[in-house]
């Protein structure tokens, strides 16, 4: 028992000893998910975890508005050197839904997977990662295994060879179903074995975030007008060095969201820049609203928390008949009118019905279908905007955030609906515009809200 | 003898030990009680800290008739849940049932009390297991 104690120490301390963590918050056996917005197309390049390399690579292109369609090529290759793999996909113009591909891989590590359509091409990095089993685990089943060959050896022993070759495998058989038991049951307390390729990083406890980001938002040509297409670039900056931004992490499946609104909200984009070159984001939209439009980049620097940075942009007159009067005007901007629409009405319940400022209230939106996909990792998003623009919220759906946040579900899976319930506490009192998106059949739907928020003390 | 008997129960033990936390899966969310103060009241809360429908004793003093909710926050992912509103049991005492925690992990519960001496949001800090 005195040998068995030291053995015991021994074996909890090697098994303790923390590997470096999961930086991205992703681990070997999750898919890397990059929704792009390119081409006229919103789609979510899904890249599917690997078992083993080399092997070949699922890499799926889940079309959520295919646009006009066509061809999508992907290509993947290492960054420490090697050779590259091919694939393409052709989007049918009118039909979302899953496009898969198949690509390979002969390492593990960081790699780029480049998606080229139309035009555009953009450059998505990613590790290849492979799950190792934890060094525990090895020791437990190595540990049982060693215990089978002891009872045999014992029952052998006892047969053929005697009291004292019997007590040593015995002795041998406790020791070693001892040792599996003990690390077995403390198990939960040894850090995870961090998966092959992944990027050295010092553990969480250390990490010590990262400088603040800051954007150059800027619009080509520098003054769309209305009707015409228009790319809205971002340039992001580190605040503390001044070099380009591009240690982005895949944070809510895209590496940054990108919300563009019109001063007055009846303009609404939800998209995710395509990376052209490194720290710049790049998406083509059309100009369907004039005056001010505001931009705000939701995203996450590797082993810092989320980021939101804002910029704006004027859209032009072109002259039509039919142009609101100046939406800059902050007195005219109204917000879009509560939409009445399917099924279930899509109108959304607040709880109480007054939300007052500071203080949480629940939002549920009735869809009318229980076949809901996931998007982003999530049943549904609400984005709210104060009536000036000066904040924006992006709150995930209740349920769905429930889960496991490494596993997350896949847009196949139609598993929520009808109802979709939201949390938030309103900063302040006053008129907000929101926005409720989720998906079905693939295609994402939006349904804009005006929600009046009373000041503590109102009746609720 | 009685350390050849030793050899052989202590590890029997410790094997039926082993077996037993595996079968068990080791306990559901134990009760804790949060204390915390704000500048009019001191509150302590009582609960099981899982996921799914709990229930909270919330003890304040001054033991004043007060209204008092719920809610909870998970900084470091961003959630929030409503508010629950708690009935009154008893002096100073309230209790509240329904849904704080949405996922496991480090929760702040936000106790809202609003009395005679005014109206303030007093914080606790709790971890969330699973649920049983």
């Amino acid at each position: 028992m005195k040998r068995l104690i030291p053995l015991l120490l021994a074996s909890v301390a090697l098994l303790a000893w923390a590997g470096p963590a999961a930086a991205h918050g992703r681990g070997g056996d999750a898919d890397a998910r990059f929704a792009q917005t390119i081409a006229g197309m919103e789609i979510t390049v899904v890249v599917r975890a690997s078992v083993r390399v080399p092997a070949p690579l699922q890499v799926d292109v889940v079309a959520h508005d295919p646009g006009r369609g066509g061809r999508v090529d992907l290509t993947i290759r290492s960054a420490e050197g090697g050779g590259s793999s091919a694939g393409s996909v052709r989007i049918e113009p009118g039909r979302a839904g899953m496009y898969p591909a198949l690509l390979s891989v002969d390492r593990v590590g960081p790699h780029e997977l480049e998606v080229r359509a139309g035009e555009e091409r953009s450059l998505l990095p990613l590790a290849v990662l492979v799950p190792r089993a934890p060094l525990w685990e090895v020791v437990m089943y190595a540990a049982f295994a060693c215990a089978a060959v002891a009872l045999v050896g014992a029952l052998a022993g006892a047969l053929w060879f005697g009291r004292a070759v019997a007590g040593g495998f015995a002795g041998g058989f406790v020791v070693a179903t001892v040792v599996a038991f003990t690390v077995g049951v403390l198990s939960p307390w040894f850090a995870p074995a961090a998966p092959d390729g992944m990027p050295p990083a010092p553990p969480q406890e250390v990490t010590p975030g990262r400088p603040n980001a800051q954007p150059v938002v800027e619009v080509a040509p520098e003054r769309p007008v209305r009707g015409s297409e228009f790319v809205l670039r971002l340039a992001l900056f580190d605040g503390s060095s001044g070099h380009p931004v591009d240690d982005l992490a895949e944070h809510h499946a895209a590496l940054s969201h990108v919300v563009v609104t019109s001063e007055d909200g009846s303009y609404f984009r939800h998209v995710h820049p395509i990376r052209p070159a490194p720290g710049v984001y790049e998406v083509r939209l059309g100009a369907q609203a004039h005056g001010r439009h505001r931009v705000y980049a939701e995203f996450e620097r590797t082993g810092a928390g989320g980021q939101l940075v804002t910029g704006a942009f004027t859209v032009g007159d072109d002259g039509r008949p039919g142009d609101p009067s100046d939406p800059s005007d902050p007195s005219d901007a109204a917000g879009p009118a509560p939409v009445a629409a399917g099924p279930g009405g899509n109108a959304l319940v607040t709880e109480p019905a007054r939300p007052v400022a500071g203080r949480p209230v629940r939002l549920t939106l009735d869809t009318g279908h229980a076949d809901l996909q996931p998007w982003l990792g999530m049943a549904g998003h609400l984005i709210v905007r104060s009536r000036d623009g000066g904040y924006l919220g992006h709150v995930h759906e209740s349920r769905s955030m429930a889960t496991d946040a490494r596993n997350v579900p896949d847009e196949s899976v139609t598993g929520y609906g009808p109802r979709l319930e939201f949390a938030f506490s309103f900063p302040r009192p006053g008129r907000y515009l929101a926005w409720t998106q989720y998906a079905r059949n693939y295609e994402i739907v939006t349904v804009p809200h005006v929600i009046d928020v009373a000041a503590e003390g109102h009746p609720r | 003898m009685r350390r050849r008997a030793a050899y052989l129960v202590l590890p029997v033990l410790l094997l039926t030990a082993g077996i037993g936390w595996l079968l068990v899966g080791g306990a559901g969310p134990g009760p804790v009680e949060l204390p915390g103060r704000g500048a009019h009241y001191a509150v302590v809360v009582a609960l099981r800290p899982g996921t799914g429908t709990v229930e909270a004793r919330v003890e304040i003093a001054p033991a004043a008739p007060a209204e008092v909710s719920l809610f909870a926050v998970m900084p470091h992912m961003g959630h929030t849940t409503p508010e629950i509103a708690a009935r009154r049991d008893g002096a100073g005492h309230y209790v509240a049932r329904g849904e704080l925690f949405t996922m496991p992990g480090a929760w702040e519960i936000g106790i809202r009390v609003r009395g005679p001496s005014g109206t303030e949001v007093i914080k606790v800090n709790t971890l969330v297991g699973e649920q049983e």
